[in-house]
């Protein structure tokens, strides 16, 4: 794919990008606030959250865009203070913001003019950038002549053309479809492993955020509420809102008990394992629905809380079966099963005992 | 459009023809081969072109007009395109108002800054100087550039300023490659729209014409006052032919505009 211009970086390490108590105030409203961030060189870093929750923020800030309220960002180990042009930054930006009176080559050549690399030389990397996102043959046309995925990587190659320490990319897929988002996503992280570059990538698309990243940072309310693989937010999530956020969970909401192995909620006292969280506070228990058992009425089962449910609904997704169960008191949970490996198949209507073994659920604190 | 909107029609036409037929009634007075201005003319000629082609009087108030109007339109769309930037792009306090104040020409009664003017200008002692009418119109012109120029501006996407300066273009270059092409059509219209103002305007240039130095329409008004003779009206023809062309221009910078960003 792109062999030329993975030969021109060889030498150049990729850069670590480390933001430090970074802060952005609005009058009241904390857009940011004390945003801590270790972003390894060649990392492809996610920030995920809901829209308002300070993520586009946060890369507004290391871009140069926003002048950050207090707290620091540091690119190879030096802070950067620099205004915006003179940080070596390539950005993507959500509507691409191509240059409309320039056509493809002559956007992707303009970080280049910018830094008066001789004619020659630009031409070629022009060619090269645009055959790495397979728009060779598109080098003349005005981005109103170009599809909006063709856009897109039109937007990609011009932020990649320079060779920056970091690229930023500010939910480049959210105005494409499915299709096109999912292969293009796999395009951009071939791309940034190909070239070696740190990324920080911005999405409010929880899947995006597990299929392209390395790790991912959940914002909320300003805030980075957890930093981790995308298996260890999913498996082992610290808050309720990072187990709601990510994936499908149920969720049960109530406080531990004395001895720290039970959680009340409600009428219910679900065995939990063992878990940091004080005894006292809010917690909550989280099951994801592919833990969840079903089981026929009487079953015994060691080693796991087991609920009385009805089978609500039945939802049949092509290669699993979604199950909406309701407990007497009300609760609603949801099982998912790989179609054919489920150990029992219940009618719409049935009673079923819904199961999950104790080390299956995790225990997270209710807030934040 | 149905027949039931006849009455609505009769009106339009009557409307525009109210509107039109006092510039255009000038146009066969203008060729008019009689030596006073009537209508409609004893016969046709175009000897009182000839008159205004070669008569100093016209000559020098014509070229007179044409360097008034190129300045004042170029130091006006320079001015106006910077102010608009900044009130549209900057943050600062009073910004209201002080969008009011550079927008104010178009309100005050042209006398009073005329006036005003003349007052300032004579204590300078550059009344009567092209310099002085220059700066006058220029004045006048400004706001027209700066609503043009606003109104592209705010149609314009902030992201490419941005991503231009992520790009590595410092400001002067974000404004050159990338602000300035894109919103050339709404300063084109402002400086064409500057040009007429200074071209047409005719009371602030009777304060500070001089015998020496005088404006087209300071010319006809001298003239229709002492000796009404059908050169006033071939100039006025000239005057309205300019005019309409630049709007014509004007009008179509416009709609292309639209268009194409």
């Amino acid at each position: 794919m792109s062999n030329s211009m993975t030969n021109n970086r060889s030498s150049i390490s990729p850069a670590p990008v480390k933001i430090q108590e970074l802060a952005k105030h609005y009058g009241a409203i904390k857009a940011n606030d004390n945003v801590n961030l270790d972003i390894e060189g060649g990392e492809f870093m996610t920030l995920l959250g809901p829209s308002g929750s300070g993520k586009t923020t946060t890369l507004k800030m290391v871009a140069g865009f926003v002048e950050p309220t207090s707290g620091s960002v540091m690119i190879d180990n030096k802070v950067v203070t620099e205004p915006p042009h003179k940080r070596d930054i390539g950005m993507v930006f959500q509507n691409y913001a191509l240059f409309p009176h320039m056509t493809a080559a002559q956007n992707v050549a303009f970080p280049l003019r910018m830094r008066s690399v001789p004619t020659q030389e630009r031409d070629e990397r022009v060619k090269n950038a645009l055959a790495m996102v397979d728009l060779a043959d598109r080098m003349d046309q005005l981005p109103r002549q170009l599809s909006g995925g063709q856009q897109q990587r039109v937007a990609l190659a011009r932020a990649l053309v320079f060779e920056p320490r970091v690229v930023l990319m500010d939910e480049p897929l959210g105005a494409l479809d499915k299709k096109l988002r999912e292969n293009l996503q796999l395009q951009i992280r071939a791309i940034q492993q190909d070239l070696d570059i740190t990324m920080i990538y911005v999405t409010h698309d929880q899947e995006e955020a597990l299929v392209m990243s390395d790790r991912i940072a959940v914002f909320n309310n300003g805030k980075i509420v957890q930093v981790g693989t995308g298996e260890a937010l999913y498996e082992r999530p610290e808050t309720r809102f990072v187990a709601d956020f990510i994936g499908e969970s149920n969720i049960f909401g109530g406080r531990l008990d004395a001895d720290g192995s039970h959680l009340k909620s409600g009428d219910l006292s679900l065995a939990v394992p063992a878990t940091m969280i004080a005894s006292s506070t809010p917690a909550a228990l989280v099951v994801r629905p592919e833990r969840m058992r079903l089981n026929r009425l009487g079953t015994d089962l060691q080693g796991s809380n087991s609920l009385e449910a009805k089978v609500k609904d039945i939802i049949y997704l092509g290669s699993e079966r979604k199950y909406e169960l309701e407990h007497a008191n009300g609760t609603v949970l949801i099982a998912r099963h790989q179609v054919g490996r489920s150990n029992i198949t219940p009618e719409i209507g049935e009673n079923i005992l819904v199961s999950w073994k104790i080390e299956h659920g995790v225990v997270v604190t209710d807030e934040g | 459009m149905n027949r039931k909107n006849w009455p609505l029609r009769i009106f339009g036409v009557f409307a525009v023809i109210f509107l039109l037929l006092p510039t255009v009634i000038i146009i066969p007075m203008s060729f008019s081969s009689g030596r006073t201005l009537k209508f409609p003319p004893p016969g046709y000629s175009i000897r009182w072109y000839e008159n205004l082609f070669t008569s100093p009087l016209w000559t020098d108030a014509a070229w007179s007009s044409i360097q008034i109007g190129i300045l004042a339109a170029i130091l006006a769309t320079v001015l106006g395109t910077i102010a608009a930037l900044g009130l549209t792009r900057g943050e600062f306090p009073a910004k209201g108002l002080i969008q009011a104040i550079v927008l104010s020409p178009i309100i005050i009664p042209l006398v009073i800054i005329a006036i005003g003017m003349f007052s300032v200008f004579v204590r300078w002692r550059i009344a009567g100087s092209l310099m002085a009418l220059v700066v006058a119109h220029t004045v006048l012109a400004i706001p027209f550039v700066v609503v043009n120029v606003m109104a592209s501006l705010r149609t314009l996407d902030r992201n490419l300023e941005l991503a231009a300066a992520n790009l590595g273009a410092n400001p002067v270059r974000a404004f050159r490659f990338v602000t300035l092409p894109l919103i050339a059509p709404g300063v084109m219209a402002g400086a064409l729209f500057a040009f007429i103002t200074s071209w047409d305007e005719i009371v602030v240039a009777i304060f500070l014409t001089s015998p020496t130095l005088r404006t087209l329409p300071v010319v006809m008004w001298g003239q229709i006052r002492t000796e009404v003779d059908p050169t006033i009206a071939a100039a006025a023809t000239i005057l309205t032919v300019i005019t309409t062309i630049v709007f014509t221009v004007t009008t179509i910078l416009q709609t292309r505009g639209n268009t194409t960003t």
